[in-house]
């Protein structure tokens, strides 16, 4: 029997939960719930890329994905006193963004990414110049293929494995338990997995 | 254990989320035994690694300027507690219910699931308002009863009076709405609450 030490195949995080450090943010939401207002743009300017990576997850036209960005962080300027503990904000700002994405997508006034158009065949046509080069390449197949995965599953990979949140904090920001944060994030991997692999042709030696 | 029970760990165990002993034991075990869940794992790892990669998408860099505009644009502060839309809402169907026996009116889903969150709805009168009531109560919670209506009543006012007094442009909207007489208008009234975000768009697409 081979012996396997999980110790080694893990990929090493530090666990963290939400309210377990306290981060910049910690005393710039202080900062702002103090009165000084101004705290709150170096808020934004600390999550702007973040949060509309995450947005972008979800809404396929950029300059409305930032339209939204802007929203939610307005609606979390003005309810930010409902913050119980500000070492928590960046939890409660990804749990905002999620119900507005989600109220959006039951009014249908955003366009989520539209998986039919975003085949092998788009994708080969636009990034296959020599000028790309292979790291590139990856990353934009990544990319293809996570638009093809279903929106609750785009949205929980972008936030553990590209936003490095622990499961409990994803659990927070979804609304959803921890068990499901685990199941999802095993079923939304192995559907990138096949849909790079068995869909597009990905042929990189990383997987 | 088996395969199935196994390979639904995978992907936690990759992100370190096993913390448990006994299942880390159980999982090293398997894993030195069954090259198939140890593909799954590697995949696991693989599409992780994939992702982690990604460059994130960059939003526009004037977002903190575009968003304290936006917000000094809206002219308001931060809101009290009272002043909450689903807080308002609340409040509002409540009266509505209470002032004048509207229990056809049937709010829209997202409205009614904001009244049914804030727990006002747990001691309404009795009749067609109470097994409408009770419908909504979480199971196993029973009739609505009228054991405390009274103190119900005399509370909900109280909420009402502190949002009429604390924004005077709504006052005429609520006391309206508390002493409507026909359930059309009172549909009428309830589409035009502060706060109704679906409501205030329909408005807007029919200008």
């Amino acid at each position: 029997m081979m012996q396997v030490h999980t110790a080694e195949l893990m990929v090493t995080r530090e666990s963290r939960e939400c309210s377990a450090v306290s981060p910049p943010e910690d005393e710039l939401v202080s900062r702002v719930l103090r009165g000084e207002e101004a705290a709150f743009t170096e808020i934004v300017a600390l999550f702007q890329n973040r949060l509309f990576n995450f947005v972008r997850s979800r809404v396929r036209n950029r300059e409305l994905a930032e339209d939204i960005t802007q929203e939610v962080f307005v609606k979390a300027y003005y309810n930010l006193d409902r913050l119980r503990d500000p070492a928590r904000f960046k939890c409660w700002l990804f749990s905002i963004a999620h119900n507005h994405l989600r109220d959006l997508a039951r009014r249908r006034k955003i366009e989520t990414v539209d998986t039919e158009e975003s085949g092998i065949e788009h994708y080969v046509d636009k990034a296959t110049p020599q000028s790309v080069d292979d790291r590139e390449r990856t990353a934009a197949m990544v990319r293809a293929a996570l638009s093809r995965l279903k929106p609750e599953q785009r949205e929980i990979l972008v936030l553990c494995d590209i936003e490095g949140m622990a499961y409990k904090e994803i659990s927070q920001a979804m609304g959803i338990p921890l068990g499901t944060v685990q199941s999802r994030i095993f079923y939304a991997r192995r559907r990138l997995k096949e849909v790079l692999t068995d869909e597009m042709g990905f042929a990189g030696e990383e997987i | 254990m088996k395969c199935s029970e196994i390979r639904i760990h995978l992907g936690a165990l990759v992100d370190g989320e096993i913390r448990d002993p006994a299942l880390l034991g159980k999982l090293e075990r398997h894993l030195g035994a069954c090259s198939e869940c140890r593909r799954e794992l590697e995949a696991q790892r693989a599409v992780k690694g994939l992702l982690a990669r990604l460059e994130p998408e960059r939003t526009s860099a004037v977002m903190p300027t575009r968003v304290m505009q936006a917000i000094k644009d809206g002219g308001r502060k931060r809101q009290p507690l009272v002043l909450r839309p689903a807080y308002v809402a609340a409040v509002v169907a409540v009266l509505i219910l209470l002032a004048g026996g509207l229990f056809a009116i049937q709010p829209r889903p997202a409205a009614m699931r904001e009244v049914e969150s804030s727990g006002l709805y747990k001691e309404l009168p009795v009749g067609e308002a109470r097994e409408y009531m009770s419908s909504l109560l979480p199971p196993g919670a029973g009739q609505a009863t009228y054991s405390n209506v009274s103190d119900f009543v005399v509370a909900s006012h109280e909420e009402a009076r502190e949002v009429l007094e604390a924004e005077e442009g709504w006052s005429p909207l609520l006391q309206e709405i508390a002493e409507s007489v026909s359930e059309a208008e009172g549909e009428e009234l309830y589409k035009e609450l502060p706060g109704d975000d679906a409501a205030e768009e329909d408005d807007s697409e029919g200008d």
